[in-house]
């Protein structure tokens, strides 16, 4: 199966409305997802701006980018992707 | 009191060093009349034909500390080892913010492709446009985190050099040049202040365009003007570091 992607924004405007948290998110994940999900830092998404600052901070999961993420709604979101336990 | 003159070329050392590294080990059976100068000689050139841009500090310092580990025991003797390394100026190139116009983004990625000796990239945004303009990527390692204190945590592009993020780090390498701040630094800063100290020229390229974001009452902290923080910095280095500063705008 392929790797669900994870993206964490390490901009300046992220990193201050919560990225430093979710960096380290590899560490408080399920142990089972480790092998299903590739984490990687980026230098900035490119995704605030003026009108949505409050959005931040944001991530891309598998393309797709979510805002006002939170180890919950990021785990919420994983949890949607992986085979299977959607169905359950 | 003798004076002695010499004339250096670029890439001359001199090493000048108290009578205790050319005495240390005196009466050991391996140095039964000390390390000398033969001996002490022997071991830069060694060490240089090792690391040829090896700076005056890390000569010094290699010098002084083998002197000291030949020493029986404790060490007797004064052990002190100045270099002088006569070589052409090394400089960094700084490139932070995005540039006012787009279309000049192009020309701006160019600028961190060649012509320094080293080049740091400070900016998300900036580092993104350089990665579009110059097809690469930067690579972050999240083991850092531990490291990284209040700041995110460096990375690197390949074949150009380190990226951090922007104003905070910016801000926090200003703070602690500033206040000659020792310990505590997060990596991000720590590994620009290093690549400072390692050169002597510091060209700043700034790009002037402002992200309104960073203006925005909610966030937690105010933050400061990218062209300020250069300012403040330029200042710094030329009065309390010496060195050679040139800020360009873009």
């Amino acid at each position: 199966m392929k790797k669900i992607t994870l993206e964490i924004c390490c901009g300046t405007t992220c990193y201050m409305l919560g990225t430093q948290k979710l960096l380290q998110i590899e560490n408080i994940m399920p142990e089972e997802w480790k092998n299903c999900v590739a984490v990687s830092a980026i230098p900035c998404l490119n995704n605030c701006t003026s009108e949505n600052i409050c959005g931040a901070p944001f991530v891309r999961i598998n393309g797709e980018i979510m805002s006002h993420a939170s180890v919950e709604s990021i785990f919420n979101r994983i949890r949607e992707l992986l085979p299977g336990e959607g169905e359950e | 009191m003798d004076c002695y003159e010499t004339r250096m070329e670029p890439g001359d050392r001199l090493i000048l060093c108290s009578d205790g590294v050319t005495q240390a080990g005196l009466g050991q059976k391996r140095y039964k009349f000390g390390w000398r100068r033969s001996g002490e000689l022997e071991f830069a050139q060694n060490i240089i034909r090792k690391s040829p841009e090896i700076s005056a500090k890390d000569l010094a310092y290699a010098i002084a500390f083998q002197a000291l580990s030949i020493s029986p025991e404790k060490c007797t003797d004064d052990i002190s080892c100045l270099v002088i390394y006569l070589r052409h100026p090394r400089v960094l190139r700084i490139l932070t913010g995005p540039p006012y116009h787009k279309e000049h983004d192009h020309d701006f990625a160019m600028l961190a492709s060649g012509g320094a000796n080293d080049v740091i990239i400070c900016g998300g945004t900036t580092a993104s446009i350089i990665e579009r303009e110059l097809h690469t990527k930067v690579e972050i390692d999240l083991n850092l985190m531990k490291a990284s204190g209040d700041l995110p945590p460096p990375g690197m592009m390949p074949g150009i050099g380190l990226t951090t993020e922007g104003i905070l780090t910016l801000s926090k390498v200003c703070t602690v040049l500033e206040k000659k701040q020792q310990d505590k630094i997060p990596l991000a800063a720590k590994a620009i202040i290093n690549r400072i100290m390692e050169n002597d020229c510091i060209e700043f390229i700034v790009g002037t365009k402002v992200n309104e974001a960073h203006q925005d009452p909610n966030l937690p902290l105010e933050l400061e003007l990218r062209r300020n923080i250069i300012k403040r910095l330029a200042i710094i280095l030329e009065r309390d570091y010496r060195k050679k500063v040139t800020v360009n705008y873009y």
